[in-house]
């Protein structure tokens, strides 16, 4: 089945793009570092030589962090107890669905460089994935392809910025509006949560399309070379392609989705509370937690890979004739 | 009933000074402190549970949203002089319109009101009101001389508060007689009481007589950011409500009647209570348990219980009986017999409130047990049956004394009997649970750090202010965290057995009255057999801060000589790096500076602990700003800890209070930090999903 080899085609991909999944996920952890080493300052400031570091080292001291939370400013403001375990990734899941971005506070400018970083890296992943140049080991060629189609796919994500901006802060407010009258009567919490629940699934479907289909978008400028000029016409063009294949298209979005929602619930199992006392086991905490964050790294790259994959199945190659996938090629 | 020269002596003072009181200030004093001085001793005899009786006969019209009823009210007057007018709490004026003083009150004024229409508003109309004959009145139609009066804001719009002249003064040990009728609009659920779907939760829904004090004025204050106040009495309320309805109230029910109109009465029946309140919804599913504890009453214990909650009973009724319990053996016995406990309906803001036998308590569908959610407010809410159904503490005034006590004793509940709090946080708008197991919270007694604010807070307004008084973001603070944090530091420097005692001897002594703050501290003073002015006065009626600290810490080895000195009485010169030199191990010199930040005092202990084990325990009464220990030992000094034992829970910065030689500082902020970065690198790598 086509969908299926896309997706193993993908994950290949993925495989074979590894060192550019920890390029990425360098440039994720330097940022991190960097604002960490921040936080890290501010908390030895607050709690100087005082045994709260104690109780914070083999737990937490809820004491210690009211009293650091009502005086903190800037990145500390963000922290709290909560990113703990599975805390860290439910806490941003969560502001995320709600299309509530306040958790960025003091940090907007980061996640923006972070938004920038992704653009120009994905046109370097899809154009890599879909010519087959794996093996260049400086990354020229990946680089290249970045650069090269770095300003097209720029104004593509503006463009459809525009969509998830009217969605999150036109349809949802709407939706809530209209949920909240609804239930302005209701007394069963079941009830709300059951239309809290549809809401969400109906924002996140409508997302999710928006998300496919300039995906695709991303794949025809490249597979195209679409001009800057027509830019604005490569999400026609996506959809036309998923009219064509809506089943196949949207089977693998749903697989590579569901392959992050099996990592997110594997972390879920082991992602480490509070007990760590010591640097080892400090360090193995947080080692647990960077594998995750490769894992979303790599899932998002496998969307592009698989999608990649799926449209050079069904548009470049001739019927059934594999042999001329461009990786066959692995000088 | 008194002599009837003491009626004489009453009716001719009453007649000298009739002319005097005419342009005399509403709160003035009615007689002056001589005649009041004489009269003592004349204070009539009558039961202090027995001044305001109720019987109603009130029906509810779901569909209209209305109660309509008719009251025989017998009021008795208890104080030595005589009560010329009658005054009554129409709570459910507050929400009338939006000119009231609760819609304009410092608490309430951002209320949103947008989207409040025709029918969410609410009234309490008096249709007519008589004083009925009997040895003391004759038969009066009053409702004419009805007005509404605003005693603390001066507030036109206000109709919260209502009086009648009276011809004829009720003098003490009187009775008097009314019959009133009344209609109350139930308005959308605000401030605990309202409708909303078929579920009515009716509170303050009835013309309430106010409290004559014995001071010759009315203690009714106008309804804006503070509970009730009222005396006890005995209740017999019938109530028609559609038949199949469940139906919640203070009291038993007694019997129970169904009409052809598919609506069924209700009686229930109190005595010794001062306030009553309903609940009716045809959605409760009704679950009974018994509280049975040696040595204490058996308690009927009445659940009614939503659709959604049902896997909540056991627990409901566990913490109920964890409370009666506690509470019980703590302060005294819990003397009704039954008890009823309201799972409130979602969105009908009636939940986690107390009544006299009846209390709701609250929760999500998707509650873990570690979430805490009913048990903590079951707990703090049946506890309220002790401090402020049996205690009845002005709460207009002194909402400290329930809601203060209140949180202390629930919270060392939890400490007794609960596994320590872990953190819950809920997602996808409050809806989605999850417990971090291992990241405990603090209790609210655990320490003045706890709650946000508390520091900009705590010097908002003296906790002896009346509470209708309070100034913004000060009612939360001075009515639970400070003085539960206040009873609890009073705890630990009295030890718990004669703090128990002090609990159980004011219970005893004021329960079915109306006790003040100066009534509580006295007995602090006489069961403690200390004055505690000195705390007292900083703690209660001022706004200062405690705040002890580790100040400098030098500990480092003592200097060898060097320099001229007479070892043997002849002057020498010594340098260390004699030959001759003593080469004995260098003690270690040690200085301590403790500091006090605040502005409030508190004698405090600290302890010194020595890199060889050896400890030192020294007290300083905490008076002078700062004060220094020194020492000289052969170890390091390894820590120092202020308050070691944590007694000053008042403290506003615990963290200050201690100082180690080896801080863990770094491996405690990157153990913290390591977990941020795991969350910011998530929260960062999710906007790519948007590129």
């Amino acid at each position: 089945m086509i969908t299926l080899r896309a997706y193993r085609l993908g994950l290949r991909r993925v495989y074979q793009a590894q060192r550019y999944v920890y390029v990425v996920y360098a440039i994720n952890l330097l940022i991190a570092l960097a604002l960490g080493i921040i936080l890290s300052q501010d908390i030895q400031n607050s709690l100087g030589h005082s045994l709260s570091a104690e109780h914070l080292r083999q737990g937490f001291d809820d004491l210690w962090y009211k009293s650091f939370s009502s005086n903190a400013s800037g990145i500390a403001k963000s922290f709290h107890p909560g990113v703990t375990g599975i805390g860290a990734i439910f806490s941003g899941l969560d502001g995320m669905l709600r299309g509530d971005f306040s958790m960025t506070q003091g940090m907007f400018g980061v996640a923006f460089l972070y938004w920038l970083l992704w653009i120009y890296l994905s046109a370097g992943f899809i154009g890599m994935f879909y010519n087959g140049s794996f093996d260049n080991v400086f990354g020229t060629h990946f680089f290249a392809e970045a650069g090269r189609f770095f300003l097209r796919f720029l104004m593509l994500a503006v463009f459809a910025a525009a969509f998830y901006a009217l969605i999150i802060y036109g349809v949802l407010p709407l939706l809530s509006k209209w949920i909240t009258a609804m239930n302005r009567n209701t007394i069963d919490e079941r009830i709300v949560f059951k239309h809290t629940v549809i809401k969400y699934g109906v924002i996140w479907t409508l997302i999710f399309f928006v998300n496919l289909v300039f995906d695709y978008s991303k794949v025809i400028i490249i597979a195209e070379d679409v001009k800057k000029e027509d830019i604005l016409r490569s999400p026609l063009l996506a959809l036309k392609f998923i009219a064509q294949s809506p089943l196949k298209a949207a089977l693998l979005y749903l697989l590579s989705g569901l392959t992050g929602f099996v990592l997110l619930l594997f972390y879920w199992l082991i992602a480490p509370g509070a007990w760590q006392a010591s640097w080892f086991t400090i360090i193995f905490a947080f080692l647990l937690g960077q594998i995750y964050i490769i894992g979303r790294i790599a899932v998002r790259c496998l969307f592009y890979g698989g999608e990649t994959a799926l449209y050079y199945l069904e548009t470049a190659l001739p019927q059934g004739d594999l042999r001329r996938l461009p990786e066959s090629v692995n000088k | 009933m008194l002599p009837k020269f003491c009626k004489f002596f009453w009716g001719l003072l009453f007649i000298s000074v009739a002319f005097s009181q005419s342009s005399r200030p509403q709160n003035a004093p009615s007689f002056p402190d001589s005649i009041a001085k004489l009269s003592a001793g004349l204070l009539p005899d009558v039961r202090g549970d027995s001044i305001a009786n109720y019987e109603m006969e009130v029906t509810l019209d779901p569909a209209e949203k209305r109660v309509r009823g008719k009251m025989r009210l017998s009021w008795t007057n208890a104080t030595q002089f005589p009560a010329t007018e009658l005054q009554f709490h129409l709570y459910y004026n507050a929400w009338r319109n939006n000119k009231s003083s609760y819609f304009n009150s410092v608490r309430y004024r951002d209320f949103d009101l947008s989207d409040f229409g025709e029918d969410d508003w609410s009234y309490c109309d008096i249709q007519s009101m008589k004083i009925l004959s009997n040895d003391y009145f004759i038969a009066e139609d009053v409702v004419s001389n009805l007005e509404f009066i605003q005693p603390d804001d001066g507030n036109s719009f206000d109709r919260t508060v209502a009086r009648v002249p009276l011809r004829r003064s009720v003098f003490p040990g009187e009775t008097i007689e009314l019959e009133i009728t009344w209609e109350i609009k139930v308005p959308r659920p605000v401030s605990r009481t309202g409708a909303i779907g078929d579920y009515f939760f009716l509170a303050q829904w009835f013309p309430k007589i106010g409290v004559f004090e014995n001071n010759g004025l009315w203690n009714c204050h106008q309804f804006t950011q503070t509970e009730f106040y009222a005396d006890f009495g005995t209740y017999d309320v019938r109530i028609t409500i559609p038949s199949g309805w469940k139906i919640g109230a203070t009291g038993r029910e007694i019997s129970r009647n169904d009409y052809p109109d598919s609506t069924t009465m209700h009686r229930f029946f109190q005595k010794t209570v001062h306030d009553f309140v309903w609940v009716a919804s045809p959605v409760f599913s009704e679950f009974t348990q018994r509280f049975e504890e040696p040595g204490l009453p058996p308690v009927d214990m009445r659940l009614l219980l939503q659709p959604y909650n049902l896997d909540k009973r056991e627990r409901y009724f566990q913490s109920a009986k964890t409370s009666l319990k506690y509470y019980g053996t703590w302060c005294g016995a819990y003397p009704y017999g039954h008890i009823t406990i309201i799972d409130p309906a979602y969105q009908s803001e009636s939940g986690g409130m107390e009544y006299p036998t009846l209390f709701t308590g609250g929760s999500h569908w998707l509650s873990p047990a570690a979430s805490r959610q009913p048990e903590s407010v079951t707990i703090h809410e049946a506890g309220h049956q002790f401090w402020y159904g049996l205690i009845a503490n002005n709460e207009f005034e002194h909402a400290w004394l329930d809601e203060g006590f209140n949180s202390y004793t629930q919270y060392r509940i939890f400490r007794q009997h609960f596994p320590r709090w872990p953190l819950t946080v809920r997602y996808l708008e409050n809806l989605v649970p999850v417990v971090f197991s291992d990241v405990y919270i603090s209790g609210r007694t655990d320490g003045a750090d706890i709650y946000d604010g508390f520091r900009t807070n705590i010097k908002r307004d003296p906790m002896a202010t009346p509470s209708w008084q309070y100034g913004p973001k000060a009612y939360r603070v001075d009515s639970y965290v400070k003085p539960s944090l206040m009873l609890q530091t009073l705890e630990n420097y009295l030890g718990w057995p004669i703090f128990q005692k002090i609990l159980s001897t004011y219970f005893e002594r004021w329960q079915f009255r109306h006790p003040t703050p100066r009534d509580f501290f006295a007995i602090v003073n006489e069961v403690s057999g200390q004055d505690m002015d000195w705390f007292i006065r900083d703690a209660y009626r001022g706004s200062n801060v405690y705040d002890y600290a580790v100040g400098k810490v030098i500990s480092k080895p003592e200097a060898t000589l060097k320099g001229f000195s007479e070892p043997q009485g002849e002057l020498v010169y010594q340098s260390p790096d004699d030959a001759d030199a003593d080469d004995l191990p260098p003690q270690i010199q040690a200085e301590v500076y403790i500091r006090r930040w605040g502005e409030a005092v508190f004698p405090i202990d600290i302890k010194m602990t020595f890199e060889n084990g050896e400890e030192v325990l020294e007290h300083w009464d905490g008076q002078a700003r700062w004060t220094m220990f020194n020492y000289r030992r052969a170890a390091y000094l390894q820590k120092v800890e202020v308050d070691p034992t944590h007694k000053l829970v008042l403290d506003v910065n615990y963290t200050n209070n201690s100082w180690t030689r080896h801080p863990a500082k770094v491996v405690a902020s990157w153990k913290w930090t390591t977990k941020w970065m795991i969350w910011l690198q998530n929260m960062v790598d999710l906007f790519a999903f948007f590129s």
